[in-house]
């Protein structure tokens, strides 16, 4: 067997297999009302670890990350309607999937070979430039009749996981919930498999100091531009699972309201680690849910405030100090400075 | 005048300087040598406080000057020419002179008018930007600039470092000259023994952050075997 | 005739408008490299505090000096609590200024309801310009515009204090070294950035509707400006400004304002992959 330094491989996996297995677990003490909840959780925090990829690993900050997520959230609800213009009658859950994939890194891709060229803002101008494409594209969502302008687009189709003419539809909250689960664990053990080979390191290179990894030869800007189009395809992805588990798109899901939220998630939960943030998605929005009635707007003042101080005391999030004391390495990992 | 008690500070957790202990007095000069990382600029940064002292103690007039920031540590009279020299490159000569008064005297400072009179090389360049003065016509800028704020210390850090060595012996000139003529405390950074043994009266040996031998600059020089010996260690 | 001078005024006062609050994030970030995601918010604190003064029936005129001095301290307190924590992780400060701007907009939400407030201008009268009439109010915030960037452009060049401000910018270490005061300039330059964001919101107030989202709008166009214009020099971000206005404002008139939006936001990613550094390089720091 081969061992990571320090023993770090075994305590990792055995987190991994706890927060995994306590995951499938759940089903067995929730009503199912709730285990569908928790289900679009789930696909939240699938959106959550495609921007701990970029931002956790490589220091690529996002204020818009939600455009990928909405733009698979679209293409999936577009072509399981049949609204696709010349492919009406073809629609199955697995184009959706495909085109939820490819939009969103072909459009990331394309905005990453611009923008990774700019030094204006010292590496900032991602994240402000993503934000202006986020508030923008809200905008164009709600002014465009064809994807349902602001009412968006109502009973997109559930996800039909078929084939050969069979069709089998994830609709009831239990088998909702385990194919979901499955979605999450693929797009974990995918890009954790990613974090944790060679090329993982080139980008936590990148993030702790980009024009020095560059000296060594690496290739930054390409490496950036990869890993930014593959955390724009999953964060389609999960966008796709969204749309077809909630039935409903609307513009909000590919602008700035869900981009700010996916970061207070990822900020809160942990970026360093794909793990924490997955679980960080999944933790603020059921304290949303049990606390946001009680304390109405205050509820988002708090929870500003709280990104704040965990960007000044705890940069590796809230759960993120629990796991990375328990994986047994006290890295501080910190943004590019 | 100047005092540093086992004094230790590194870089992230790695200590460059292992207790270091010297003194020097008012009027003197000293130079401190050894080889390349050997923590002796580390030394000087930390004394102005751009590097945090983990233990030991700075001392200036009785003062503790150790945990201060360094816009303190200069206000306090001790002036810091850093390796580089680092002149504002878009600032004219007369504006890189004017700073150098600020930071002492507030902004109402004017820059003494003898500065010009001792550096008449920059009475010619004032209005020029320092960006386009040589190298050596740089350092003496740097020079000028720390003297600018009439400190009591001068810290230097590898003054001969990419210069001709013409213009190191124009540099070393007119650094005696200050500590001759306006009483300046020198402490001067040097892998170029031949300023070190011009400009101080006595030179430290450094060596892994302590320090290990020191001795008469005259001694020095007349004695070169003892000299290499040193340098050697 | 009369409809194209109409558009070159709307035009030059909205460019002037972007120039005010881009200014304000450009000096915190040319001095402290710190991108302020909260200024939006400053931006409608200072909208905020002049509406609620008229409400409460005091002058136009105190309420402009004191939204400008409110937000100004409210920069100061940002700096001290905040901001001087993390300087040294550049990523943390954007993001941390950015949850203050949450908190921001939801306190003025909690306490001030997210409905929209109104005021109106000290003056409502047209001036004849050039054969057409024109809002007065408008020329006042032109004006205000313009003395702002000369004032701030004075202050850095003609000024003893900008002299050291900029020797901070050039160089921390050496200018501390000099013994000038940094943690002054740090603290001065950010609540002085913070008052030019109060100032533009108190004085745009009585021409938009003020509400808790209204910063946003003017903050992206800031960001777009600064980023084309480079944040090298002062200039920059006025030659990005008046690219980006102008821009924004023919097309919002031959076309649609979404349209304008998705044709400026193409010439400044584009603006970026061709002048990485902004149009405008400062002197050898890209």
């Amino acid at each position: 067997m081969i061992r990571l330094p320090e023993g770090l491989g075994d305590r990792r996996l055995a987190v991994d297999l706890a927060v995994w297995g306590g995951l499938a677990a759940l089903p067995l003490f929730l009503g199912s009302w709730q285990v569908g909840q928790i289900a679009q959780y789930l696909t939240y925090g699938i959106f959550a670890m495609s921007l701990a990829l970029i931002w956790g690993q490589c220091g690529l900050l996002s204020f818009g990350h939600a455009v990928f997520f909405g733009l698979g959230a679209y293409a999936m609800s577009l072509s399981t309607l049949g609204l696709l213009p010349g492919l009406e009658g073809w629609t199955s859950s697995y184009l959706g999937i495909v085109l939820a994939l490819v939009l969103p890194a072909a459009a990331a891709n394309l905005l990453g070979r611009f923008l990774f060229y700019g030094r204006g803002l010292q590496g900032a101008q991602l994240a402000i430039v993503m934000l202006a494409v986020a508030v923008i594209a809200e905008r164009l969502m709600t002014r465009w009749p064809y994807a349902g302008g602001m009412n968006g687009l109502m009973s997109v189709p559930s996800l039909d996981i078929g084939a050969f003419g069979a069709s089998y539809e994830l609709y009831d909250p239990l088998p909702l919930f385990y194919g979901t689960l499955a979605a999450a664990i693929l797009a974990y053990a995918l890009l954790e498999a990613l974090v944790r080979s060679r090329h993982g390191v080139v980008l936590r290179a990148i993030g702790s100091d980009e024009p020095r990894t560059a000296f060594l030869g690496h290739d930054t800007r390409a490496m950036k531009l990869s890993v930014f189009t593959l955390s724009a395809a999953v964060a389609g992805f999960a966008g796709a699972l969204f749309a077809s588990q909630f039935g409903f798109v609307s513009p909000p899901l590919i602008g700035f309201g869900l981009s700010t939220e996916v970061l207070i998630w990822v900020a809160l939960g942990g970026r360093a680690a794909l793990l924490t943030a997955f679980l960080g998605a999944i933790v603020v929005r059921l304290a949303e849910n049990a606390l946001a009635d009680i304390f109405g707007p205050a509820w988002l003042l708090g929870l500003g405030l709280l990104f704040v101080l965990c960007m000044i005391f705890l940069p590796r999030g809230l759960l993120g100090e629990v796991y990375w004391r328990i994986i047994g390495r006290n890295r501080k990992r910190r943004g590019a400075d | 005048m100047l005092e540093v008690e086992d004094l230790e500070s590194g870089y992230g957790g790695g200590r460059i300087l292992r207790g270091i202990t010297l003194g020097v007095a008012a009027g003197e000069s000293v130079a401190l040598l050894g080889r390349n990382g050997m923590g002796k600029s580390t030394l000087l940064r930390t004394i102005m406080g751009l590097l945090p002292a983990t233990r030991g103690e700075v001392r200036f007039a009785g003062r503790r000057l150790d945990g201060r920031r360094p816009e303190a540590v200069a206000k306090a009279g001790i002036a810091f020419v850093p390796q580089g020299r680092e002149i504002f490159a878009e600032l004219t000569v007369e504006e890189n002179l004017l700073l150098g008064a600020m930071g002492r005297g507030g902004l109402g400072a004017a820059v003494p008018p003898d500065i010009y009179t001792r550096f008449p090389l920059l009475e010619e360049r004032r209005g020029q930007r320092g960006g386009t003065l040589s190298g050596g016509q740089q350092q003496l800028l740097a020079i000028g600039r720390a003297l600018a704020g009439n400190p009591r210390v001068l810290l230097l850090d590898e003054p001969s470092e990419g210069l001709q060595p013409s213009i190191v012996l124009e540099v070393a000139a007119a650094l005696r000259r200050e500590v001759a003529r306006h009483g300046l405390t020198l402490v001067t950074v040097e892998q170029n023994v031949e300023l070190a043994l011009r400009v101080a009266g006595r030179c430290l040996f450094i060596e892994n952050g302590a320090l290990v031998a020191e001795a008469p600059s005259a001694t020095l020089r007349s004695d070169p075997a003892l000299l290499q010996r040193h340098l050697a260690i | 005739m009369d409809q194209a001078l109409l558009l070159l005024l709307d035009a030059t006062n909205y460019v002037l408008v972007i120039v005010l609050v881009a200014m304000g994030l450009v000096i915190i970030f040319g001095l402290m490299r710190v991108i302020n995601m909260a200024h939006g918010e400053l931006f409608l604190l200072g909208a905020y505090t002049l509406v609620m003064l008229q409400q409460a029936g005091i002058s136009y005129w105190i309420g402009l000096v004191a939204a400008t001095l409110l937000v100004g301290c409210v920069g100061l307190l940002m700096e001290e609590l905040v901001i001087r924590h993390i300087y040294h992780r550049f990523l943390d400060t954007i993001l941390a200024t950015w949850g203050l701007s949450i908190a921001i907009k939801q306190g003025v939400i909690l306490l001030f309801g997210p409905g929209a407030q109104s005021t109106s201008a000290p003056f409502a009268h047209q001036v004849a310009l050039l054969g057409t009439a024109y809002p007065a109010y408008r020329l006042f915030i032109m004006a205000v515009a313009l003395a702002v960037v000369a004032g701030t452009f004075y202050l850095f060049f003609r000024t003893r204090f900008g002299l050291a401000a900029r020797a901070v910018i050039a160089s921390r270490d050496t200018a501390a070294c000099l013994g000038i005061p940094t943690r002054t300039f740090d603290r001065a330059t950010f609540a002085y950035g913070a008052a030019l964001a109060g100032l533009a919101g108190a004085v745009m107030a009585p021409i938009m509707s003020v509400d808790p989202q209204m910063g946003l709008g003017f903050l992206i166009p800031a960001f777009l400006a600064i980023l084309v214009g480079g944040a090298g020099h002062l200039a920059g971000p006025v030659l990005g400004a008046g690219l980006i206005g102008a821009t924004d404002s023919v097309t919002a008139s031959l076309w649609s304002p979404v349209m304008a939006q998705v044709v400026v936001f193409t010439m400044a990613v584009v603006a970026i992959r061709v002048f990485p550094g902004g149009l405008l390089r400062g002197g050898g720091r890209g």
